[in-house]
């Protein structure tokens, strides 16, 4: 963007909405994945200028003069995510969606709420809960993920959206949503798009690349009479994987599993590992996993006991009742152990739930062709399950660090042989495009190209991967570049 | 060099998994809404400047005094970073390289080492808040009475000694021996004085021959349990407690009772130094609830969630608009609950909230429970 370009966008929308100083626009290049300097060259990821619109008038003048203007504009909720879909690759305008924010409408007959896009999830929980009301799912990085960026993620593609806590009893993040309110790359703000003609689902899971999302209409429910959490220990993770297929009957509200590799990461991060009592003494729990049922008296009592059972059947031995509300409490702190690495490298990738167990061995040996130890963490999902296997690893040694960036292909190419997908296309997985949207995949092409003919929205990213240079790159070049570092990993 | 001082703290700044989750917390973040301004950001800044992607700056500076050090940020962060220790670890680096503190904290530096205080008083009129209580410079328990109260509150030092000399305390006071405590330069990063101000205070109360040091002011406390051990390199040889604490302590030991009612609603504001940094939560309100006819009703961001009034980490005197803004959100929140009082047990909050309560005409008083346990004993 030019300078004049720049004053013309100030005097639009006032200086207190838009920034153009380094400081800040530093700030919008980046998520929460660090990418070695050397790779990131090839993106213009910083912005010419970051603006925070107020109001759906505000968001709408953005976008029409972007359009009017051919500058690309990058939704941006908190950027907790880390397949660089929030930064732009064309530089252009960061457009920060959390000063949009607050609740704008209960509707407690109806149960349904409407708030502003950039509102997290646990403010929205908190409001919820303190008139008995509940969310049906939300993501692990509730304290701080906005609800647009949650349902704008393409995690489980398009139409789906993204598995968070409560999705295993209540499905994709986007069955939950009843209206949104969105600006489309022509300048058209859409107060409903349920009565706009438009599908609401289209742009759910598609990484901003067809409009920015400015109001989301939520269904609520109420607060369950019973919701609690049991966590039990496996000495064999195959065992693990054969349980938790097994819980699905009882259609837990969550289900979270971490593998003995992950909870040695833990112990080297200072952190408390479950004890388990056996033989009269205390052992450092082996392979975990938490269960949350919910329900009203009755069927919560009958579930609890149905769920003992399976675990009983598969050897698992059932933890003290203070751990396993304890690991609920942990629910947001997935990244707790990230001090033994600083970092973690891995991948996040979904596989049908039949291929559990078999997704677990391969990635094992995979650890073991590779000399790497690979920590597993998994959640159920709807009829799939999420794994985030990962490496600790460290950026300060640049070689090694960018070596092992090969390990997140592999653990890609790992998802599809087994039937499932990366979890989300974003910039860096866009090449997994087609597996990430499945049976979509055509139609938000198309959608893509007749909402946004002049490609203004999230350029670059969702469905092909492109630089700073405006020109794809092939997935072909991508294998080459990975399985040239990969070639370095071992030993490394 | 603040580059080669972030060297030392580089594990904290990779292990920074840039979630957000302070940010999303932080009173300051909201506000101003820039992410720059947020810990978050912060933490970013931090690792650019280490890695050589951007020179620290003014900008920069300005960005690490805008936090009130309420600690919100670090009660929520899923690594668990000190990030307190963080934010006034880098306050003092940019001291030492020139780009802070900002102006008014000078001022502050160059009073205390002139006055022994944070406001160009004269040190020989330390005792004037007294009136004609009598003091007494030995007893069992020594009031620390900080710079606030002894020259711009007074009426919060004379409350305290009242209500500990009607109990039948024999109470302390150091009088011109008192020399700030240091709070308002540890938290700007001005750190050259501390050491003799750590040193100087300890002997002084050593020598009411008290076991016990009580302090209403909130900063006072924190500094004097938290912070001098480390600058003093020695566990202090007396006890350290708030003055909501040693109340609600006589109130269970049957010493102090109440005779009057207060037939209203009110509400608590925890301040940051008491409750989110030293975990005090139950103490004031066990004091207040105590009170005859006294109703607490609860804002909906309280004890570990409680939101700052705005003043602490040198932002009132640094940037006042910001405090204040803070203090508004925070008046407006206890307003919500319909209380006619909002209590509270630290001189910057009180100074803080009432003048936001006075611009935005805010239908409510601001009280130190101080002043509510005074009319309570009928003295
Ligand atoms: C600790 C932790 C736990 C997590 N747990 C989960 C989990 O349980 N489930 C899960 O799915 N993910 C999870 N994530 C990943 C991530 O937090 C979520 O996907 C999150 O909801 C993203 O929200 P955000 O506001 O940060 O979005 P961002 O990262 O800012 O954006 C995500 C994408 O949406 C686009 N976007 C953002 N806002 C808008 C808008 N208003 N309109 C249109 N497009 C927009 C962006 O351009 C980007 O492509 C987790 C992350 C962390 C750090
Ligand atoms: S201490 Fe308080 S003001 Fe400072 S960054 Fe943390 S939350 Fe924000
Ligand atoms: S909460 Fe902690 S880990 Fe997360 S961004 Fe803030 S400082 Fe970093």
């Amino acid at each position: 963007m030019n300078k004049t370009l720049i004053q013309e966008l100030i005097e639009l929308l006032g200086p207190d909405s838009i920034s153009t100083s380094e400081i800040e626009r530093i700030q919008c290049a980046h998520d929460m994945a660090p990418v070695p300097k050397l790779l990131g060259m090839v993106y213009k990821s910083k912005p010419d200028a970051v603006v925070r619109p107020k109001s759906p008038e505000q968001l709408q003048q953005l976008v029409k003069f972007a359009a009017q203007n051919a500058v690309p504009l990058t939704p941006r909720g908190r950027a907790t995510t880390m397949m660089g879909g929030a930064y732009p690759v064309l530089g252009g305008i960061s457009v920060d969606m959390t000063a949009r924010r607050g609740i704008i409408e209960l509707n407690e007959s109806g149960l349904t709420v409407k708030v502003a896009a950039g509102t997290n999830y646990e403010t929205v929980l908190k409001f919820l809960s303190r008139r008995g009301l509940t969310l049906y799912s939300y993501p692990s990085s509730a304290p701080s993920a906005t609800v647009a960026g949650w349902l704008a993620n393409s995690a489980m593609g398009m139409g789906k959206a993204g598995l968070g806590i409560g999705s295993s009893r209540f499905g994709y993040s986007a069955d939950s949503v009843v209206d949104l309110g969105v600006a489309l790359a022509s300048g058209e703000y859409l107060e409903s798009v349920l009565t706009s003609g438009h599908k609401v689902e289209s742009f759910l899971g598609s990484d901003g690349i067809l409009g920015i999302i400015d109001t989301v209409t939520l269904k609520v429910r109420s607060l369950p009479l019973r919701q609690e959490p049991f966590s039990f220990n496996f000495k064999d993770i195959k065992e693990l994987c054969a349980a938790v297929k097994e819980c699905i009957s009882l259609k837990p509200f969550f289900v979270v599993f971490e593998d003995e590799n992950l909870l040695g990461f833990k112990k080297k991060a200072g952190l408390h590992i479950p004890q388990t009592q056996l033989n009269r003494g205390n052992h450092p729990a082996q392979n975990i996993v938490t269960i949350v049922l919910e329900g009203d008296e009755a069927s919560f009592e009958t579930d609890v006991n149905k769920l003992r059972q399976i675990i009983a059947s598969h050897g698992g031995q059932e933890l003290a009742r203070q751990i396993a509300w304890a690991e609920w409490e942990d629910r947001f702190r997935a990244m707790n152990h990230k001090k033994a690495g600083p970092n973690l490298l891995g991948g996040e990738f979904t596989a049908p739930l039949g291929q559990l167990t078999e997704v677990i061995r391969l990635v094992n040996k995979m650890g073991k062709a590779k000399n790497l130890t690979i920590g597993i963490h998994g959640t159920l999902g709807v009829k799939e399950i999420v794994l985030m296997p990962q490496v600790l690893s460290d950026q300060r040694k640049k070689f090694r660090y960018m070596t092992m960036m090969s390990l997140v292909k592999e653990l890609n190419d790992l998802s599809v042989k087994v039937g499932g997908a990366p979890y989300g296309a974003g910039l860096f997985n866009a090449f997994y495009a087609k597996q990430v949207h499945g049976a979509k995949y055509n139609e938000l092409v198309k959608l893509k190209k007749q909402l946004d003919p002049h490609n203004i929205m999230n350029p670059g990213k969702g469905i092909c991967h492109w630089t700073r240079f405006r020109v794809p790159l092939p997935k072909f070049a991508y294998g080459f570049a990975m399985g040239g570092l990969g070639l370095f990993v071992k030993h490394g | 060099m603040l580059q080669e001082r972030l060297g030392t703290i580089q594990d904290e700044i990779y292990t920074c998994a840039q979630c957000a989750y302070c940010t999303a917390t932080c009173p300051v973040a909201e506000l101003k809404g820039w992410e720059s301004y947020g810990p978050r950001g912060r933490m970013h800044l931090l690792k650019l400047v280490l890695e050589n992607d951007y020179k620290a700056n003014k900008e920069l500076a300005e960005r690490f005094y805008v936090c009130t050090t309420c600690s919100r940020c670090e009660k929520v962060c899923q690594t668990d970073l000190p990030l307190i220790e963080i934010w006034e670890d880098v306050r003092s680096w940019l001291v030492e390289d020139n780009l802070g503190p900002l102006e008014p904290h000078r001022v502050i530096d160059a009073s205390v080492a002139e006055f022994h205080n944070a406001f160009r008083e004269a040190a020989a009129n330390r005792d004037a808040w007294a009136g004609d209580i009598e003091l007494s410079r030995k007893g069992e328990v020594a009031f620390f009475v900080g710079c606030t109260s002894s020259y711009k509150m007074q009426k919060l030092a004379s409350d305290s000694v009242r209500i500990l000399q009607a109990i039948g305390d024999q109470v302390a006071v150091l009088g011109e021996e008192e020399w700030c405590c240091g709070s308002p330069l540890i938290r700007t990063g001005q750190r050259r004085q501390i050491k003799g101000l750590v040193e100087h205070n300890v002997e002084a109360l050593k020598n009411t021959g008290a076991e016990i040091v009580v302090a209403s002011c909130t900063g006072c406390f924190k500094t004097i349990r938290d912070d001098y051990p480390h600058w003093y390199e020695k566990k202090l040889p007396f006890k350290v407690m708030h003055i909501s604490q040693y109340l609600a302590q006589q109130i269970k030991n049957g010493r102090l009772t109440f005779t009057q009612p207060i037939n209203q609603k009110v509400t608590y504001h925890d301040p940051c130094h008491l409750g989110l940094h030293a975990g005090e939560y139950e103490d004031p309100r066990a004091v207040l609830q105590a009170i005859p006819g006294l109703e607490l009703v609860e804002m909906h961001n309280i004890r570990e969630e409680s939101r700052c009034c705005g003043a602490g980490g040198g932002v009132k005197a640094g940037l006042p608009d910001i405090a204040l803004g803070l203090a508004r959100t925070r008046a407006e929140e206890a307003e919500e609950t319909g209380a006619s009082i909002l209590a509270s047990c630290c001189p910057f909050c009180k100074t803080n909230l009432s003048q936001a309560i006075d611009n935005e005409k805010i239908n409510l008083i601001q009280k130190d429970i101080t002043e509510l346990v005074v009319e309570a004993m009928g003295i």
